[in-house]
């Protein structure tokens, strides 16, 4: 299959002002296919952030030492790259990052989302047209005037990926975009990035330490202290609850409570990821028991 | 709310002075400034006294709003008018009681400076900071500078630092408050104590506001790294400015007040010798 990006046998460690070494990530092993939309899951420290910035060469050898090889579009991002490769891989894998207030540069939004596609020269009747489409996009059109600070969470977040989006990336990771949103904001990026998925055409890797946000991704990979804990689909991974809540990790509270349930001898079906399949369990739960 | 702050002082509109290009506004402001200065016959000075009123009432900006922009320098207004007044020992002494002498000169210089700096204040307000967005201004100093760069004046990082700057005063602000609610809340005292005491206060607020800004520079500059940028090379524009042929006109309007200031300057009869003499 066409992998995007490859991670060879990687290890990283972070170097600090006096030298000494900090170990984030060991032995790392994992392959993205094109189009696929994978969820990382993991604890603070766990090394996920690490592992984006890696992808999208924030980190370089000169923080830290690495080990192993990223491969990313064909390109060995770890070894010795050449400015015009480095700066080519940059604009083919967007990167959504935490706080929406430290990604919109310019003073209106419409100017915002162009960003990108000035860096890159394009025409500015082709950028307008972009601008317009990726508004919509990600539901935010007749915003094209607003100044930034103006909007809520949500609404500069969604700013954040449409300039993201306007650079035409081949992946965009997600980390931790939802970590500083209130529950409307989340919802509003996560169907975004749901949207994103469904046009097929963009590698999407979310970073997260929500569950209920890796329950719609094709693949979960959870990280723990800088090694890959587990890797498989999402049912694969949230119906071992007692493999997570060994490096207590929670599962979504709708698998949590069926868990219970399981464990209490009331059900024995498969364990559910989704509230509303939840939901249909419990009604059919509650109408066999009264018979 | 601290977020619904305006920027400067910016009204919007769509009046013949709103639409003029930031390019052609900045020429046009610096010309009315250096013709206010030339300015020294009576003539000159109702020129210039007309224009800025025409190009207020063109702007469609109330008088109201004019009337609290000129508020701060009415102090300056009054005292150098006064100081005009009485300290000039020259011409023919027109009233003389106790030990205030008041001279003709001291009339003329007097409403010569009123006219100087109500004109001044009054045209580049309305030109600059009343009709002009502070991004549309940022984008027509970069264009006006645009030349240097052929001489390595970074213009582009310029520019970018300013719009940047534009960009966060809002996002700072409201971390202020934040940081002095949280100082608030554990008991610091902002409007009370003495001098020393409040400063110290202050000093609380500061450092983690610069500590913030410096956080959010690094975050932001990974960001922009992570969309391409690198540098003002070969960067496109969305809205480019457009330099039309009305603007033009404008600019040769300014260039011909100027032009009549010197021309007025020369004419050797003066209408406030002959009220004041």
């Amino acid at each position: 299959m066409d992998n995007i990006i490859e991670i060879k046998d990687l290890s990283f460690s972070y170097k600090d002002s006096e030298g000494k070494l900090h170990p984030a990530l060991h032995n790392i092993d994992l392959n993205f296919e094109r189009g696929t939309y994978t969820a990382i899951l993991g604890h603070n420290g766990s090394g996920k952030s690490t592992l984006a910035k890696l992808i999208n060469m924030v980190l370089t050898s000169e923080d830290g030492i690495i080990d192993g090889s990223i491969t990313v579009c064909g390109k060995e991002v770890t070894g010795e790259l050449s400015d015009d490769d480095a700066y080519d891989i940059q604009c083919r894998i967007g990167m959504v990052h935490q706080n929406p207030d430290n990604q919109i540069v310019a003073t209106t939004v419409e100017e915002d989302i162009a960003f990108g596609p000035e860096n890159l020269g394009v025409d500015p009747v082709e950028i307008r047209k972009t601008v317009t489409e990726m508004l919509k996009a990600v539901g935010m059109e007749g915003h094209e005037k607003s100044a930034p600070h103006r909007l809520s969470g949500g609404q500069k977040q969604r700013i954040a990926v449409a300039g993201v989006l306007a650079m035409h990336p081949e992946c965009v990771i997600f980390d931790e975009s939802t970590a500083m949103l209130d529950p409307q904001g989340r919802e509003a990026i996560m169907s975004t990035i749901e949207e994103l998925h469904k046009r097929g055409d963009v590698t999407i890797i979310t970073i997260t330490h929500y569950m209920n946000e890796a329950t719609d991704a094709d693949r979960v990979v959870v990280l723990n202290q800088g090694e890959v804990f587990m890797d498989g689909t999402p049912e694969e991974i949230f119906t071992q609850v007692e493999k997570l809540h060994s490096v207590s990790l929670d599962v979504p509270q709708v698998t949590e409570l069926f868990y219970k349930l399981t464990q209490a001898g009331k059900y024995d079906g498969v364990l559910p990821l989704h509230t509303e399949e939840g939901a249909e369990a419990l009604k059919r739960l509650v109408e066999k028991r009264r018979g | 709310m601290i977020r619904d702050i305006t920027l400067g002082q910016y009204f919007p509109g769509t009046s013949p002075i709103h639409k003029i290009d930031a390019r052609a506004k900045i020429i046009m402001t610096l010309l009315l400034i250096i013709a206010v200065f030339v300015a020294s016959s009576g003539f000159a000075f109702a020129l210039l006294f007309v224009v800025s009123a025409v190009i207020f009432l063109m702007s469609g900006i109330s008088a109201k709003t004019l009337a609290k922009g000129l508020k701060p320098i009415v102090f300056i207004l009054i005292f150098t008018t006064l100081f005009q007044i009485f300290f000039t020992r020259t011409g023919t002494l027109l009233l003389e009681w106790w030990i205030i002498k008041i001279y003709s000169n001291g009339i003329i210089f007097a409403i010569k400076m009123f006219i100087r700096i109500l004109v001044l204040i009054t045209t580049t307000s309305v030109l600059l900071s009343y009709t002009t967005s502070p991004i549309v201004m940022t984008d027509g100093i970069e264009g006006l500078m645009t030349p240097l760069s052929k001489i390595g004046v970074p213009v582009h990082d310029f520019a970018l630092v300013m719009s940047i700057a534009l960009r966060f005063i809002p996002t700072l602000l409201e971390e202020t408050e934040k940081i002095m609610s949280a100082q608030k809340a554990r008991g610091t005292e902002f409007s009370t104590g003495s001098l020393m005491k409040r400063a110290r206060a202050l000093l609380a607020v500061f450092v983690p506001l610069l500590a913030s800004a410096v956080r959010h520079a690094f975050e932001l500059a990974d960001a922009m790294i992570c969309r391409g940028y690198r540098g003002g090379k070969g960067r496109t524009k969305l809205n480019k400015m457009k330099f039309r042929f009305s603007d033009f006109i404008w600019l040769i309007l300014a260039g011909g007040v100027l032009a009549g200031v010197i021309y007025l300057n020369t004419v050797p009869i003066d209408p406030l010798n002959m009220i004041f003499v």
